[in-house]
């Protein structure tokens, strides 16, 4: 029974827990689109109206939420559980993980599945659809690759911001910054970052690396690196950033999850 | 070689200190002293494989934060374990196939789905093969009577089945250790009785060694031949129950029936009680005594007692493990 | 008997108790006064972008929407859905039958505890007042329009509160209403019209949302206050607030008195 069985079975699982209650797998599916693509719909009515912003049509500005999108959900897919942790370490139950004969990484990204993920999935896919369709990039094999790469790498960025304050709650028992955090990526993430005054952009690019999930990346397929606050050869190690950030972050969690004190008598 | 072995194990955890005065919120929040405080303090012991120990000790003893370290939770201060050969807390997921684990409080299996359902996917994260999981589940469905709500989801089920699931779950994949963590708190009589013959019979069938914490003195007097007490992290008894009752409280209680025509006899005994005899309570025609076996043993104090009044019924009944435990918390006697 | 003596001492138990309780959570309170300050950074930059330099919009200066869009965001943290989270969880752990047992009924139970929630986060204000004010922009409204907006702001929270039951008494047919809840609480925003006013949105948009009751919470009120209504048309607001007030008091019985049906009949 290899390992990855196990995962496989813990997702199902989970998606199984949350049929108990819908007997309708699609419903779920339907929220989480739903829930993601609200935000959308302010863009699409507002940039509509006066078409562009910051220098990006509401085509452009599309693309740019639907990459956004698409690194968030694709997080969120592999890591829900981690968002609960706080729960989880107050209640005891990461004492369970903790005896269990699995890594915590797999733990984490298995033992949590929300079917409503797929949903936000589908919904970044139909926006970046719509956004590359409508977008006149100039495709290349280069392009090609960093486009895919870069999602993984703004997926990867989310995570590293998501598992930081996460490694938190094993001293504090608190994970308030995590939703903070998650706010500024989640709010700020899908617009052209032009659109904000100069000292926050250069917050937003190189303290908390809001700039690389979408605007560093839309602008690289569109050939407007020069409108960036960094050089276009950072631009396009994006992913690799989210690699390095990633690997710290996990280090980071590791290392803290070593002063869980555990709960209770 | 001991199956589970803890030298000097060291805990300590640091809390901020809370600053007292005006403000007082505010300065805590701020200050940086820390107190630490030790929640297992030097702890060693050594249990073979096929025993049964109970864990005892006030609440905040210490008690659950060994067994975390033993279950590899957590990481102690200092000091060393080994479960199995293994080190707990460096070769977590090891050590995790060959221990069992019931949290009284809370439940391993998962609540949204029948109780099956939880066997099977800890059957597979456990990697047990499937004729063997077949095999396990049946005796133990068996064993603990759950046939009538296997397919139950969890969280519809009495806290007596849901514990029964709990245990049967660690069982599930044959661990060489069950850790029990008050594993009867909350039970009514039929199910402690059940809980307990369960435990007796995979410790006997299997040799599956047994580290069972409990308040419980029933658990205790029925389950544990040996048992380890501890109080503001540190042991002050490892060793035989008997052992306990013979150094801690060697006395018997004679309980004594005499026949028809011995009221007399008796009032006469009551008055001149021999060595090492004392009188805890009368009624007519009977007596309770205390004897305490420093002085003689009880077969002696029996046979004297036998010889003065004529004797109808006779009762000897140990102290009480309670009343034991408690003077030992109360005394917090280390031991000699 | 004064009115005060005639109205059930419950209430005011209720209130209390519920207003106590929310003070208890007062540590979350900076940190959703952060969000709240952040998402409403946003929203305004956005909007600033979007005019990028034009004075008007659609006839709408950029200092009317700021207004409008400062006064939205707090009406909006007033406009609370307590009421519908908290039904949701009384039904889904059983606790209703407790509720429906008391002599106050259930519907007034949950009122009491809307009102509570709201005193409670009048705290709020005493900060995220002044701090919604330097992000975005307030100034007073013409004396006039002041009384028929307090006015109009009683009559929102009345709709608020009325939508929220609604949702929460779904609880008593769907079983985990929440991720229904959730989403009408992601929606809501832009429902009203906090985020977009319901005078900038396409035609085809508009006239839908001028159909649902969402509008009355906090597009029509705010729009009183930044005094785009004029004349006799100020009252027209006024009377689509009531009007769905009279509706919504309407089915929410309906719906309660079915509900109630189904406890009985199936044992909740």
């Amino acid at each position: 029974m290899s390992t990855l069985a196990i995962c496989w079975d813990m997702v199902l699982t989970s998606a199984r827990e949350q049929m108990q209650y819908r007997s309708n797998f699609l419903i779920e599916v339907a929220f989480g689109l739903v829930f993601q693509t609200l935000g959308f719909a302010f863009i699409w009515v507002v940039v509509g109206q006066v078409s562009a912003i910051g220098g990006w049509s509401l085509a452009e500005v599309t693309l740019l939420y639907g990459i956004q999108l698409a690194g968030g959900s694709l997080w969120a897919l592999a890591f829900s559980r981690l968002m609960l942790i706080e729960g989880l370490v107050r209640e005891g139950e990461y004492d369970r993980m903790l005896v269990r004969p699995l890594p915590l990484a797999l733990q984490f990204m298995f033992g949590g599945f929300r079917i409503a993920t797929l949903g936000e999935v589908l919904g970044a896919v139909v926006l970046l659809v719509a956004g590359v369709t409508a977008v006149d990039i100039a495709w290349t094999v280069p392009k090609g690759f960093y486009f895919v790469l870069a999602i993984a790498g703004s997926a990867m960025i989310r995570g590293a911001f998501e598992l930081l304050p996460a490694a938190l709650t094993f001293r504090y028992l608190t994970s308030s910054p995590m939703w903070v955090i998650n706010g500024i990526f989640t709010e700020f993430g899908g617009y052209p970052l032009t659109i904000f005054e100069r000292r926050l952009r250069g917050f937003l690019t190189f303290l908390v690396p809001v700039a690389f999930i979408a605007w560093v990346p839309g602008a690289v397929l569109m050939d407007r690196t020069a409108e960036l606050p960094v050089p276009a050869w950072i631009a396009w190690s994006s992913p690799l950033i989210g690699v390095v950030l990633l690997a710290f972050a996990w280090w980071v969690f590791l290392r803290e999850s070593r002063m869980y004190q555990s709960t209770g008598s | 070689m001991p199956l589970i072995e803890a030298h000097d194990l060291v805990k300590t955890f640091a809390r901020t200190k809370r600053v007292e005065g005006r403000f007082s919120a505010l300065r805590t929040l701020v200050t940086r002293e820390q107190e630490t405080t030790a929640a297992v303090d030097g702890v060693s012991f050594a249990i073979d494989e096929g025993e049964i120990v109970g864990y005892l000790g006030p609440n905040g003893a210490g008690k659950s934060t060994t067994i975390k370290m033993l279950t590899g939770i957590l990481v102690p201060s200092s000091g060393t374990a080994t479960v199995a050969g293994l080190v707990p807390w460096d070769e977590r997921e090891r050590n995790a196939l060959n221990i069992g684990v019931v949290f009284g409080q809370r439940s391993q299996l998962w609540w949204d789905l029948p109780l099956d359902e939880s066997f099977r996917l800890i059957g597979r994260m456990y990697r047990v093969p499937p004729d063997r999981y077949r095999a396990n589940l049946a005796m133990l469905t068996e064993l603990l009577d759950m046939a009538p709500f296997l397919a139950t989801p969890v969280r519809q089920l009495s806290l007596g089945q849901r514990m029964r699931g709990d245990l049967a779950a660690a069982m599930l994949y044959e661990p060489s250790i069950l850790f029990l963590d008050e594993p009867t708190v909350g039970l009514d009589v039929v199910g402690k009785e059940r809980m307990r013959t369960f435990i007796e019979e995979v410790n006997r069938e299997r040799k599956t060694t047994v580290l069972l914490t409990t308040h419980d003195l029933d658990d205790v007097e029925r389950l544990c031949r040996r048992i380890l007490i501890i109080d503001h992290g540190r042991v002050l008894f490892d060793g035989a129950l008997a052992g306990l009752k013979q150094r801690y409280a060697p006395h018997r209680l004679l309980e004594i029936t005499v026949a028809g025509d011995g009221q007399p006899a008796l009032d006469q005994l009551l008055v001149d009680l021999p060595a090492g005899v004392a009188v805890a309570s009368t009624d007519p025609l009977k007596a309770l005594f205390h004897v305490d076996l420093d002085v003689v043993p009880v077969a002696t104090a029996i046979a004297d007692i036998s010889a003065r009044v004529p004797v109808a019924d006779l009762a000897v009944r140990e102290p009480e493990t309670e009343g034991i435990i408690r003077e030992i918390y109360e005394a917090r006697a280390v031991t000699a | 008997m004064t009115i005060l003596q005639r109205i059930n001492p419950a209430w005011w138990e209720l209130i209390r108790v519920t207003a106590r309780e929310f003070y208890a959570y007062r540590a979350q309170i900076p940190l959703s006064c952060l969000i709240f300050l952040v998402q409403f950074y946003v929203l305004r930059v956005v909007w600033e972008a979007a005019y990028a330099g034009r004075s008007e919009v659609d006839g709408i200066s950029e200092q009317v929407l700021l207004i409008y869009l400062t006064l939205s965001a707090l009406h909006r943290v007033y406009f609370s859905e307590v009421i519908a989270w908290t039904i949701q969880q009384r039904v889904s752990t059983g606790a209703v039958a407790h509720d429906l047992v008391r002599p106050f009924g259930f519907l007034k139970q949950m009122m009491a505890l809307q009102i509570g929630s709201t005193i409670s986060r009048l705290a709020f204000l005493i900060i995220l007042g002044p701090a919604a004010a330097v992000v975005g922009s307030l100034d007073p409204p013409a004396p006039a329009n002041l009384g028929l907006y307090l006015a109009s702001l009683l009559l929102a929270w009345i709709v608020n509160m009325l939508i929220w039951m609604h949702i929460g008494l779904l609880s008593f047919w769907v079983v985990h209403v929440n991720g229904i809840r959730a989403m009408f609480a992601v929606a809501n925003g832009f429902l009203v019209g906090a985020l977009v006013p319901l005078w900038l949105m396409p035609d085809a948009l508009r006239i839908v949302l001028q159909a649902l009751p969402f509008q009355a919470t906090v597009f029509l009120p705010v729009s009183i206050y930044t005094e785009q209504q004029t004349g006799r048309d100020v009252l027209l607001p006024l009377l689509q607030q009531a009007g769905w007030i009279g509706l919504l008091v309407f089915t929410a019985n309906a719906v309660w008195r079915r509900a109630q049906h189904k406890i009985v009949v199936q044992g909740g």
